[in-house]
């Protein structure tokens, strides 16, 4: 299987199981709201939460938001690849998606992090950050450079779409 | 752009149509077209070469620059 190929599978893949996965976050937070006791067991910071309080209701409220913004992320970028797929390269289109993908993922890394941060501070009742390099990809600096990295790559596409018109209107 | 491009009114001396001198050079009509309505963002040398052969002339009296300012 060619590599676009596999990546859009993995996309739909992700795309697919993170969809029903935000739908039934939202259904059971919905339904423990409006029931008054949780059918699933809700977690923030990995805490289990027995009490809804408006500060947990906020924080789980949050971090739907951000599951929204990641469902909607993998979707712009399942797009994205659909695009690629097309042949054409360096459009006025890839160029504003990559953009927007990168801000998307910076914009989430750094709420996850304030959102972790505040769960510490307010159910945890301890301060501190988790700022650290871990030895993973999924550490707050290298999904922050990712975010950038996606930005740098639309600047690129767009200085080749440049080139590429130049290239065109010479006779 | 400042840099003005007089083919028409080369054409028009040479009493010659635009596609006739696009098939004598060598290069699209619709290409001749970018050339002539100042829309094309470089010409290269073998292009104007044959410009100039095909409608004896000298380059410039095929461009022409004219300051905007």
């Amino acid at each position: 299987m060619k590599q676009p190929i596999l990546l859009k599978t993995i996309l739909d893949i992700c795309f697919i199981l993170l969809a029903f996965s935000f739908l039934g976050a939202v259904i059971f937070f919905t339904l423990t709201l409006t029931q008054g006791e949780s059918f699933f067991p809700i977690t923030v910071n990995g805490n289990v939460l027995t009490e809804f309080t408006p500060i947990t209701i906020i924080l789980v409220s949050a971090e739907l938001i951000i599951g929204g913004l990641i469902l909607y992320t993998v979707f712009i970028l399942r797009k994205l690849v659909r695009n690629f797929l097309k042949g054409k390269l360096f459009t006025r289109f890839q160029i504003a998606t990559l953009n927007m993908v990168g801000q998307l993922i910076i914009l989430i890394t750094i709420a996850q992090g304030i959102i972790d941060f505040l769960g510490k501070i307010l159910i945890d009742s301890t301060a501190g950050s988790n700022l650290g390099v871990k030895f993973s990809f999924g550490s707050f600096w290298f999904i922050l450079a990712i975010g950038l990295f996606f930005i740098y790559l639309s600047k690129i596409f767009k200085n080749a779409k440049d080139l590429k018109e130049e290239n065109e209107l010479t006779v | 752009m400042p840099i003005i491009v007089n083919l028409d009114s080369m054409l028009e001396k040479r009493n010659m149509k635009s596609n006739e001198l696009a098939e004598r050079i060598g290069i699209t009509t619709a290409n001749l077209s970018i050339l002539k309505t100042g829309k094309a963002k470089a010409v290269r040398f073998s292009t104007l070469e044959a410009i100039c052969r095909e409608l004896e002339c000298q380059p410039g009296d095929i461009l022409e620059f004219e300051d905007e300012t």
